[in-house]
């Protein structure tokens, strides 16, 4: 079994014809045969269909060359975005038996990039709440200590892209679903500027801060999925109408004259990280200081505000997106997410307009901020994984997160492995920048990576299967 | 004037209307969880104009008929 190549590794042995989309689809089924009965980042394997692609792909390339980096690549879908005529469930016995006759934009686009497509990947019930153990599909398992938690919700998506069962897959983020696997997971994870990437096809969990976004191995990865995911989509009301940049091609242009902003706030007294994160944070200012960009401390409202103002809008918009089963089949939902919706009913109509004004003022205060720096720098999560069985119930109220500010703003947050912390769980940095400035930020990410041995760490559980591996 | 400050006692009686059913410790948890988010809605009001709008104001977009 070969080692696991990086989406940019795979495109250039691709393109080179040392390796076939074929041979790359079977090892990572090999893979998911041996793994996925530990990690259930599934919750559909469309083994056909990733053969059948595969095969496409392959006569593709031999005849005519590859038509972008992804034309090839495994991948895998959160289960909240549509798939024609493939199982569509949301996590959720509402959807149980669901097949969509149409793919959602984000799908359809992968598949014209000629990627393969490997499944269906696990989430939290409509991308809310979690771990739910009272749901039909269990809750993923982090690869890097199955008895931990991959955060959510597109917890699926993180364990897989960890465990190489996919090069690269769909998250979406409402308040973080994409940033916080990513960290927990030890991958890259971008939520990009809202409008970016089209929602039309996505289950939403909240209209006004729903995302989508790549989640790979590595932040070059990120960019080069991005390339095929963005655009404008007309189907999408919220589609932003501008020319798509290139990501990929400067990514390795460095952070030279870049000044970074570190809202150190938010990570030393809002929410206090562990000792493990705060040195991770002080490696990277280090570790960017040396390469010769600026760094700063700025402020911003606080962690508690941006959490509130998000909080009261996703639940009042979650609310109102599945109010009918909410109101006639409440206890149809897992209860994590029942009570969630219990809870949002006591969000009035004003509560909702505070906060949509209030998020007026915060997104000016960010931007006024952002005249002077390019990228923000602080954590994504608090510290490593917690067990899967002790996350409590009510830790989107008892705590702010670091990532629903950048869901607030709309602006671009990217997640990356930050190193490890002392039970040999990954930590996340995260980095943010101006809206549409994807690349700079991929920039900025990419560099740190470069600058850290971080992405030749893989799970211990990939090696430990090895035998299994070469006999799957 | 407040429509949403209940008491434990009034919340409870909404949740059993519901048909759910909770032990104590979940009860107490569920309402100190209903506390904190009327302490949300509070900290989202700021002292600000009656001008002050929403970030969600919109600009129409002009359409010809066919």
């Amino acid at each position: 079994m070969s080692q696991i190549p990086t989406i940019a590794a795979a495109a250039k042995a691709l393109a080179a014809k040392t390796i076939s989309p074929v041979e790359l689809t079977q090892e990572c089924l090999a893979r998911i045969r041996v793994m996925e009965p530990e990690l259930h980042a599934f919750v559909t394997l469309t083994e056909d269909r990733a053969l059948s692609d595969a095969r496409k792909a392959e006569a593709e390339i031999m005849a005519s060359g590859p038509r972008s980096k992804m034309h090839g690549i495994p991948v895998g879908l959160k289960d909240i975005v549509d798939t024609k005529g493939i199982l569509t469930t949301c996590q959720s016995r509402f959807l149980a038996d669901n097949i969509p006759d149409k793919d959602a934009t984000c799908a359809a686009s992968l598949d014209a990039a000629g990627s393969v497509l490997m499944g269906k990947l696990t989430t939290h019930e409509f991308a809310d709440g979690g771990p739910s153990f009272d749901l039909p599909d269990p809750p993923s398992r982090n690869p890097w200590n199955t008895a931990h938690f991959t955060a959510g919700s597109s917890s699926g998506t993180g364990a897989a892209v960890a465990a190489g069962l996919v090069l690269g897959g769909i998250g979406t983020d409402t308040g973080g679903s994409i940033r916080g696997p990513a960290s927990l997971c030890g991958i890259a994870g971008l939520k990009p500027t809202y409008g970016l990437v089209s929602r039309a096809g996505v289950a939403p969990a909240a209209y006004s801060l729903d995302h989508i976004g790549p989640m790979c191995w590595t932040v070059e990865d990120c960019a080069i999925m991005l390339q095929s995911l963005a655009g404008h989509d007309p189907a999408d009301p919220a589609s932003a109408n501008r020319p798509v940049p290139d990501y990929v091609s400067g990514i390795g242009d460095g952070v030279r004259g870049l000044r970074i902003g570190v809202v150190r706030h938010f990570h030393e007294t809002d929410h206090p990280v562990s000792p493990a994160t705060q040195a991770s944070i002080t490696d990277a200012i280090r570790i960017y200081e040396a390469a010769g960009a600026t760094v700063v401390d700025v402020t911003l409202p606080s962690l508690q505000d941006w959490s509130a103002c998000g909080f009261l809008i996703s639940a009042a918009e979650r609310l109102a997106a599945y109010e009918d089963w909410a109101m006639t089949r409440l206890d149809t939902f897992s209860a994590r997410v029942r009570d969630r919706m219990f809870l949002g009913s006591f969000v009035t109509g004003a509560d909702y307009l505070q906060a949509v004004r209030f998020r007026r003022e915060l997104c000016a205060e960010l931007a006024a901020v952002m005249r002077d720096v390019d990228i923000l720098l602080t954590a994504s999560n608090p510290g490593e994984a917690p067990l899967i069985d002790q996350v409590p119930r009510w830790d989107n109220l008892t705590k702010p997160n670091f990532t629903f500010p950048f869901n607030v703003a709309g602006v671009p947050a990217l997640s990356l492995c930050g190193g490890f912390g002392p039970q040999g769980l990954p930590l996340g940095l995260q980095l943010v920048a101006r809206p549409f400035e994807e690349a700079g930020l991929m920039r900025a990410g990419h560099a740190y990576e470069l600058a850290t041995d971080w992405r030749s760490q893989r799970p211990a559980m990939i090696t430990s299967k090895e035998p299994a591996l070469v006999s799957a | 004037m407040t429509h949403t400050d209940l008491s434990q006692k009034d919340f409870r009686s909404l949740i059993a209307q519901q048909g759910l059913t909770y032990d104590e410790a979940e009860l107490a948890e569920f309402y100190e969880a209903y506390g904190l988010v009327r302490a949300m809605a509070s900290r989202v009001r700021k002292p600000r104009s009656y001008m002050a709008e929403p970030v969600a104001v919109f600009a129409p977009v002009q359409t010809s008929s066919t």
